[in-house]
């Protein structure tokens, strides 16, 4: 089931949350605005390995949920964007073994899924999952997309996609170490403008 | 022959794109928004559309009312269950 705001009928058809757990943890000066841009284009990224029913917003809002009731706590010495980016994760990888246990059941909310993990996070389930891996190939092509006139950061995508190192890149590509760092610092540059604009490419 | 498993290979491939944007100076990520003309400091700016403000569809709040308390339960943590990953204009 897709639920979308009716632009036919916006903005009647729809009810503005003015205080959405993100916006609870600004407030709460757990956050700056600069951590929720960089969380935005986070969780934008992150969800593009999710099924299309859930939006980013979902994942940001449950993923904040979780930290402000308490069931996820920020280890020592570990900055608050990159623990509420390893939630999310962790909520995506539960979303997904909870997806397959519960295949033949109605689809769960971000917020029905168990609690599990709390302190280490939910490790990549290994097993094989159709759906998982229709979107994963759907999402590739949108990111591959995003750098199609970059011929070296398409190559770095592949690399990255297979899991090379830097070495292993920079000799399969013939590609210098400055090369390989300025296309880097180019993708994050796009990466950036595409989880900062409205729509998303 | 690249025997990569989509699945893998694509978590893989954003785990590291997550690496760089945590990398990236609050300062890149403003000189980003302002290139795009967004003004995250600006009240009501579309910057923070779906994080300090959400949205949610009134019918699909009704809907959610006739399933039940459990299932309202469950929405009441978030409360941003909308549509695509694709952003309605504010």
């Amino acid at each position: 089931m897709k639920r979308h705001i009716d632009l036919m009928t916006w903005p009647e058809s729809v009810e503005w949350i003015r205080s959405p757990p993100a916006r609870r943890a600004l407030d709460a000066k757990i956050v700056t605005g600069a951590d929720l841009l960089r969380l935005k284009v986070l969780a934008r990224l992150q969800a593009r390995g999710l099924p299309p029913h859930i939006s980013w917003s979902d994942l940001l809002q449950e993923a904040f949920a979780r930290v402000l009731d308490g069931s996820r706590r920020q280890p020592e010495g570990v900055p608050v964007v990159a623990f509420v980016a390893g939630v999310m994760r962790s909520i995506k990888e539960q979303y997904w073994r909870q997806a397959r246990r519960g295949a033949r059941q109605r689809p769960k909310l971000l917020a029905e899924l168990e609690i599990t993990g709390v302190e280490e996070g939910e490790p990549f389930d290994p097993r094989p999952s159709p759906e998982r891996r229709a979107i994963a190939i759907q999402e590739m092509e949108a990111i591959n997309k995003l750098f199609e006139d970059d011929l070296q950061a398409g190559q770095i995508i592949s690399a990255l996609y297979e899991g090379l190192t830097v070495d292993e890149t920079c000799a399969r590509y013939a590609m210098s170490k400055t090369d390989y760092d300025s296309t880097r610092t180019r993708m994050r540059r796009a990466l950036l403008k595409a989880g900062l604009r409205t729509p998303q490419p | 022959m690249n025997t990569t498993r989509p699945e893998i290979g694509f978590e893989r491939l954003l785990k590291s794109l997550e690496r760089d944007l945590l990398d990236a100076s609050d300062e890149e990520i403003l000189s980003v928004a302002n290139e795009l003309g967004i003004k995250p400091g600006m009240k009501g700016s579309i910057a923070l559309f779906g994080v300090t403000v959400a949205a949610r569809s009134k019918n699909q709040e009704k809907k959610s009312r006739r399933q039940g308390k459990s299932s309202s339960d469950s929405m009441s943590r978030t409360r941003s269950r909308r549509g695509s990953k694709r952003d309605a204009p504010p």
